[in-house]
């Protein structure tokens, strides 16, 4: 492909993504409106529905994204902008992110770090892109109530885990999480209802920072997500 | 009363905005176009929503044009677009964007951004 047809074809992902989400935000915003009472007092049963068609509209927007992330990702369309990036800071970022779907849940993170924590060298946009369809994992496939863990450490790669106590994945099924499309179970409840592209995504993600991604699970015990990324190098000092 | 400007070229999107910022207790006043915005914008609202992909005057020639001239140069203005960034809103801060952020979001929390916004120009 030319460099005219590539960048009208990104200008082309851009536009559609435009075109969708114009629609979307004025559905959400009617919706979130008339949820909010503004419009004057609705019946329960008035409430559950347009609930329901929040809910299902977040589900949209989440498909939207996904896919358009999928296409920059099989066109190599990511431009990564890798710079010395605070981990801990990154993190606490991603959770606060999640909080909506962390309370409506009940779930309490706890934060894990070792206190010599080395700067990494990383896109942050996708590395926080990756962490949080982890994190949303760990919350949508956790009961109401549990806790999550989420840890740093530092050796020749700083490793980020999001560990739950929630269903597991049968070891058998593990290779095939990452696959496009791939859902072994389907959650309803809080968290984004996805399509099976989100680990497949967030694997692409972490390898194009030269990272890895890697998942450790026992079924009904619970499930470890890890993204180990590489650090700073000739880095004069870390945080403490 | 605090003003807003509301710039949106979607006439659905300037209504819903306009009814909830109301809700809230703002003032507010509509643009549909980059060039009606310059006009609005000479009413010294305390702070612009402007949309980006929008006709006669795009979303970049009128923030050049809000940051050129004296009496507009200190309105915060948010860039709410429903375009992504490829490079997380560098381009809208370096016209001197106050915030960028990407539709769809929560009106609620959209709400709580305009303040942010609005409490720091105070402080200034
Ligand atoms: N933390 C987890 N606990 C249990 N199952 C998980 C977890 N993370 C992922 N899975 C399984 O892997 C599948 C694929 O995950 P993902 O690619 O994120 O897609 P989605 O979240 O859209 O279902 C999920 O549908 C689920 O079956
Ligand atoms: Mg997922």
């Amino acid at each position: 492909m030319s460099i005219k047809e590539e960048k009208l074809k990104e200008d082309f992902i851009d536009l559609i993504s435009h075109e969708m989400r114009t629609p979307l935000t004025t559905i959400q915003w009617t919706l979130e409106y008339f949820l909010g009472g503004f419009t004057g007092e609705i019946s329960p049963l008035q409430r559950d529905y347009l609930k329901m068609a929040e809910k299902d509209s977040r589900r949209l927007g989440v498909i939207i994204d996904d896919l358009i992330d999928i296409y920059r990702i099989q066109s190599a369309k990511i431009n990564l902008k890798k710079e010395k990036t605070d981990i801990l800071r990154l993190i606490n970022d991603c959770i606060l992110m999640m909080k909506g779907d962390l309370e409506l849940k009940r779930i309490t993170v706890v934060k894990r770090a070792s206190t010599y924590l080395p700067y990494a060298y990383i896109d942050q946009q996708s590395i926080s892109d990756a962490l949080i369809k982890l994190l949303d994992n760990a919350i949508k496939f956790s009961c109401t109530g549990k806790e999550i863990r989420v840890s740093a450490a530092a050796a020749d790669r700083i490793t980020i885990s999001v560990e739950d106590y929630g269903c597991g994945i049968d070891p058998k099924m593990l290779p095939r999480i990452f696959k496009k499309f791939e859902q072994l179970t389907r959650i309803i409840g809080p968290g984004r209802q996805g399509i099976g592209l989100g680990l497949s995504i967030a694997k692409a993600l972490v390898e194009l920072n030269g990272g890895e991604i890697k998942i450790e699970s026992k079924k009904g015990e619970g499930t470890k997500a890890s993204i180990a990324i590489p650090l700073l190098k000739n880095s004069e000092g870390g945080r403490t | 009363m605090t003003k807003i400007l509301v710039v949106d070229d979607e006439p659905f999107v300037v209504k819903i905005l306009e009814d909830r910022l109301k809700k809230s207790g703002l003032e507010v006043i509509t643009a549909n176009d980059g060039e009606e915005c310059l006009d609005k914008a000479l009413q010294r609202p305390d702070l612009i929503l402007l949309d980006f992909i929008l006709p006669v005057m795009d979303g970049s020639q009128a923030m050049i044009e809000l940051k050129r001239n004296e009496s507009t140069k200190d309105i915060p203005i948010i860039v709410l677009t429903a375009m992504p960034s490829r490079d997380g809103g560098k381009k809208f801060f370096g016209l001197g964007a106050a915030d960028f952020i990407l539709k769809p979001i929560k009106l609620d929390l959209l709400i709580n951004k305009i303040e942010n916004v609005l409490k720091k120009q105070e402080a200034k």
